[in-house]
Parts: structure tokens; sequence; C-alpha cells
């Protein structure tokens, strides 16, 4: 994993390689993928494979996704990702789960 | 102090489980969550996890016994020196109730199972269903056991004669091999299928996903609601046969399948019609999770009056889904065409359904103007 400037702890780029590891199952080449494109309606993920992201994220960073963090504000692209991962970290993530409603 | 772990019921109509696995023995620690032992009836199997954290101070059963819903499997302690309460002998009334009617004694239980007989079939003479009771029963009714290999069993048929070895199967598998033969030897399935403009509930579905600003595709979850309410209007839909009589269902329990690795799961929205549209969507979603990670509670997964299955995922164009067990309907799902249109089926029990009302019910289904 390198860090960068955009993606300091490397997180990006590691939920990227899972998104296009999951994409590779549904024989979707998903490598084009930018962290700010919806993942849903680029195609690289369905629904379901968009679950076995959710629990990839829980074991992975070790937190639990409450049902109603599940929304395209939290969680909905890449970049989505990294800073609801950073909210949960800085336990602001409450806050903003009623502020995605 | 020692916490008892029950053997569950499984069916409504199985007042008797076989002990098939037993997955802890005295002084193992478990944690809550953990499976301890799995059991099943003639139509499903189930884990059975220890509900909180302690070491295993006794396992009662052995492996192919059977018990009656509510006596004891495990008793945990805090520690291995907890005191085990006293275990009952083989004609002494078990721990646990069972609503409804009388709970038999192990050797009733056993009785039970040998003569394919319900606890509710028995009067009891006292406050517990004995093997006395059953024996009267039996001897009143001139009652013969059942055959050793029943017909509800799978075929044991001769090996193949290519050389090869036998595994067991997993309870998924065993699962799925139940629900397929209670269609086979029980219901009358039929199929009947139209097309429609896929499109068109797409549309539906979006227009919700980005108002709700949901992270998952609602179209599925909108179509098996969808399906609860056309359920709820008709109830014949959750209905089935017992003898020659039509079992009403109270509920709309709302099926839906969630395939796992190998292991498809029949997820349970229990009292679906009571819920609304977005408290449907997101106990769907939390039981989609749990299916995926192989956590759900038993409970979760029985009980069904009415099934949705789709194979969209899988491109599929058309699927014929089979029958849960005591179930008559089961509507299924497939990819669209190009075009828009796609297909949607159902199979049903003919004994329980005409085709004619099964086609109203997906019609219905098929029209997303039609939404509630």
């Amino acid at each position: 994993m390198t860090p960068s400037v955009s993606d300091p702890t490397g997180e990006k780029r590691t939920i990227r390689e899972k998104v296009v590891a999951l994409a590779a199952r549904r024989n979707v080449d998903a490598r084009a993928l930018n962290d700010g494109d919806v993942i849903l309606e680029s195609g690289a993920l369905d629904s379901v494979a968009l679950l076995e992201l959710i629990m990839w994220m829980e074991a992975t960073f070790d937190l639990t996704i409450h049902q109603t963090d599940l929304s395209l504000a939290n969680l909905g692209t890449i970049d989505a990702i990294a800073a609801y991962l950073q909210r949960t970290r800085n336990g602001t993530a409450q806050s903003d789960r009623d502020v995605a409603r | 102090m020692a916490i008892p772990l029950h053997a569950p019921r499984v069916n409504n109509n199985d007042d008797t489980v076989r002990v098939l696995r037993l997955l802890v023995q005295r002084g193992d620690a478990v944690r809550a969550g953990d499976f301890v032992a799995e059991v099943e009836t003639e139509k499903a199997s189930v884990a059975v996890e220890a509900e909180q954290a302690g070491v295993v101070l006794a396992v009662v059963p052995q492996v192919q016994d059977v018990v009656a819903v509510g006596s004891v499997l495990v008793w945990l302690g805090a520690t291995i020196d907890d005191p085990v309460p006293d275990v009952a002998s083989l004609d002494d009334p078990l721990v646990g109730t069972m609503a409804g009617t009388m709970v038999p004694t192990v050797k009733a239980a056993q009785l039970l199972e040998r003569y394919g007989l319900s606890a509710v079939d028995v009067p009891a003479s006292a406050g517990r269903l004995s093997a006395r009771d059953v024996e009267a029963y039996i001897d009143g009714h001139g009652l013969v056991p059942i055959a050793a290999a029943s017909s509800r069993s799978a075929p044991r048929g001769a090996p193949p004669v290519a050389p090869g070895t036998l595994q067991a199967l997993t309870p998924g598998e065993r699962g799925m091999l139940r629900t397929v033969l209670w269609q086979r030897q029980e219901a009358v399935p039929a199929y009947v299928e139209l097309q429609y403009e896929a499109a068109a509930w797409d549309r539906v579905a979006a227009d919700y996903q980005r108002r709700e600003g949901l992270l998952i595709n609602p179209l599925l979850a909108l179509l098996a609601y969808r399906l609860t309410r056309i359920a709820t209007a008709n109830p014949r839909l959750t209905s089935t046969l017992v003898g020659e009589e039509r079992w009403m269902y109270g509920a709309v329990n709302l099926g839906f399948t969630v395939q796992s690795d190998t292991t498809l799961y029949l997820a349970v929205v229990a009292d679906a019609a009571a819920l609304t549209c977005a408290q449907f969507i997101a106990r769907l979603t939390t039981l989609q999770r749990q299916a995926l990670a192989h956590r759900l509670h038993p409970s979760d997964t029985t009980g069904a009056t009415i099934g949705f299955s789709s194979m969209a995922r899988w491109q599929a164009t058309r699927h014929i889904p089979v029958l849960a067990p005591q179930t008559a309907l089961i509507v299924a799902h497939a990819s669209p065409s190009a075009d828009g249109r796609g297909i949607l089926g159902a199979t049903y029990d003919h004994r329980v359904l005409t085709g004619s009302e099964v086609l109203a019910a997906i019609t219905a289904l098929s029209r997303p103007e039609d939404q509630p």
C-alpha cells in the first residue's frame, strides 16, 4: 500500500482493490473506476456485491456499519467510504448519519 | 448458575427434533453466537447457538436422539464448577413449554416420532404428555410404526457403478433436499409466467433509491413488498393444505432467497404485511447481510408462508423455483432483456391455487403503477 497526498492512509487504494476484486467475480472490469464514481451506477458491483463489500469493511476495519448508515451519501463512492471510515474513527458517524437522512 | 440451551421449534407442526450434531463437549468455552448443536425435523435443520458466553457444563442428548421442543440440549455455566441441575429420567417431564399443547416426555416424544404422530394428536391424562398416554392412543387407534425409511425421507439408492466416495451433506444442502422432496411428494407444482415491462419497475426503484438516498438498489425489495400487499388482498395466496382442508396462514411471512457461497437461504421477513415499505426494505437488507455472513438466526429461516426468488443477478432470463415446504406460491424474477421487457413467473401448488389466480397475482405485481 503506497500512501499519497489524496490518500494519506492508503485506505482508498485498499477499498478500490476490493471493489475491483468483487467486480472481477462478476466478470466486470472495474479497474477504471474513479474514487468519485458512484459504485452501483458504474455497474462495478450489484446490490449483493455491495453488501459483500460492507461485510468486508466491517471485518477489515473492525467496525459495525449500522443499517441506517447504508446510504449513498455515506458509502456510495470510494471517496465517501473513506470519509465515512474517518468519521467513524472520530466518533461522528451518528451525526453524519442523521445529516445523510 | 447453570443456563440451559433448549431445543428450538423448527416447524409449526413438529413437536420434536432429531439431534444431528453436537458441536461442544463438557469443559468447552463458548462465545455468544457460537453454534453448539444442530437439530433437524423432516422439513428443515437449524443450528443452535449459545445465547451468551460460558463454559459447557453438560451436554444432555446424544447424536440421533429425538427430543422434545423446549428440552435442554446443553447446560452452560460461568465456571466448570457450577452445579448442573439433575438430569431428568427418561419419563420425567422435560424443561420448557410448548404453546397450546402438552409437553411430551422424552419417551413419549420418541413414541410420537416412531408412529408419525404430533403431540397435538394425543390427549394427555395429566399435566404432561406421557409415554403411557401415547401408548393408549396407539392401542386405541390400532396404529403401527411408520416404516423406518419414511416416504418423506430421501430414498437411499444403490451407489453408482463408477468408483467414488460418499460425503455428508451440509445443513444447507440437507435443507434444500427436504424442500425439493416436499415439493415432489406433497405438492402438485405448476408454473405460469408473463412478460412485462421491467423498465417501468426499474424506474420506480431508481426513483425510490434517489428519493431515500439508499445505498442498495431497492428493486427486488419493492417487488417483494408489493407481493406481500397482493397476498394481503388475496389470503388464499398464503395458504396450504392439511389433509383435505385449507390452512389459512395468519400472517404474510415473506421468504426471500439469498445465495451465499454455495448455500441457498430462504430468509423470512415475518409479518411483512404489518411493515411499512421502508421498514420492509430495512428488515430485508438486514436479513440479506446476515445470510451472506452465514449468521441468520434459525427463526429467520422458518415459517415462510409465501416466497420470492430472483436469479437476475446471474443473468438468468427464466427460472422455475421450488416451493418452500407448506407454501403455495413462490414468485420468480429474472433478468430482463435489452429492450426492458422481462419475465415474471410463479411456481404454485395446484392443490391450493388455480393458474388464473396466480396469473392475476403476478399481473398485479408486474404493474408498478399499482404500487401502494
